[in-house]
């Protein structure tokens, strides 16, 4: 099976993006350079949305897993605790008490993860708690680029930008 | 003042001067084959502009190229009945794999591409997708025509 990893998705990147850079004037025949030049640009700006996107889907899948893992093995760790709280919180506000946590809190909103991350870290780790209003705000553009990119476009990450935070995620949380 | 930085000087002047005189000769070798091209389209809708059919509009547009820097070409605005209008403007000369391009275009959508060849020669070009090669043919009365009546009848 293709691997499909942080590292490799942006080894990926990297060697997608350095094909288009070459691609020769046979693929831009009867253009001008300035429209070869844009076209070429459109281009990588689409591929360095798909790889921000990638990454992103694979965070996401890392952070639900991490979430409902927490909650599953009941881990005494703060960030679990916190989840816990969160799953909690949850249960009560749309009436899920009765359900077991996994199964009430297993479409947890990330918006919610993230700011309760950010309660956590607050005054334990600033730095980190402004990583995880970065990454809430990358996945603004995850949910643009899924559903259609119907509304504004919102800022979009570049890859590398994605895989440092993540390696700040999982220093802080993932491998906690 | 040594000799040969003077000589070699001399040279890169020299140089910058015939590269002025032979952009310059591009140049207006580009804007009269815009001009041909104009005049033959014009010449083939006279009769039909006579009938009332249609109005030819002729106008001038600015271009920049890198190569030839800011200039002025001649274009068409040809106005059928019920509005239609088709915009025959040249592009540029310096195109990737051709001597020059015009495009005919109605609004913002581009219909079908001139390309030039060299001595006098144009040739009707199309993207088949949106990279690699495209498919061309002839550039003559008939195959305007055709093209025309196409793009009323659409």
């Amino acid at each position: 099976m293709r691997e499909f990893t942080y590292d490799s998705l942006l080894e990926d990147y990297d060697l997608v993006k350095q094909g288009v850079r070459d691609l020769g004037d046979k693929y831009f025949v009867y253009l001008t350079p300035t429209e070869r030049d844009e076209l070429r640009a459109d281009l990588l700006e689409e591929i360095r949305k798909d790889y921000a996107f990638k990454l992103l889907t694979l965070l996401e899948a890392d952070i639900r897993e991490d979430f409902l893992v927490s909650l599953r093995r009941r881990k005494r760790d703060g960030v679990s605790k916190a989840y816990r709280d969160l799953c909690k919180e949850y249960r009560r506000k749309t009436r899920q008490v009765a359900k077991q946590a996994t199964q009430a809190c297993s479409r947890m909103s990330l918006e919610w993860i993230f700011d309760k991350l950010r309660d956590y870290f607050n005054g334990i780790d600033d730095e980190f708690r402004r990583v995880c209003l970065v990454i809430k705000g990358y996945f603004s553009f995850r949910n643009w680029y899924a559903h259609g990119r119907t509304r504004a476009m919102p800022v979009i990450p570049d890859p590398e930008d994605v895989y440092g935070a993540y390696k700040q995620f999982r220093e802080k949380v993932l491998n906690r | 003042m040594s000799k040969r930085l003077e000589e070699i000087l001399e040279q890169k002047q020299k140089q910058q001067e015939k590269s002025a005189i032979d952009r310059e000769a591009v140049r207006q070798e580009w804007i009269s084959n815009c001009s041909k091209v104009m005049l033959r389209v014009t010449e083939w809708l006279k009769p039909l502009e006579n009938k009332n059919y249609l109005k030819i509009q002729s106008e001038t547009i600015s271009i920049r190229e890198e190569q030839l820097g800011e200039y002025e070409a001649p274009a068409l605005r040809l106005v059928f009945v019920k509005s239609q209008i088709l915009t025959v403007r040249p592009v540029g000369r310096f195109i990737l794999g051709a001597q020059g391009r015009v495009d005919m275009a109605s609004g913002s959508t581009l219909l079908v591409m001139l390309i030039h060849k060299g001595n006098d020669e144009w040739e009707f070009a199309r993207r088949e997708g949106r990279y690699g090669e495209r498919r061309t043919w002839p550039f003559n009365r008939d195959t305007f025509e055709e093209f025309l009546a196409e793009f009323l009848e659409e």
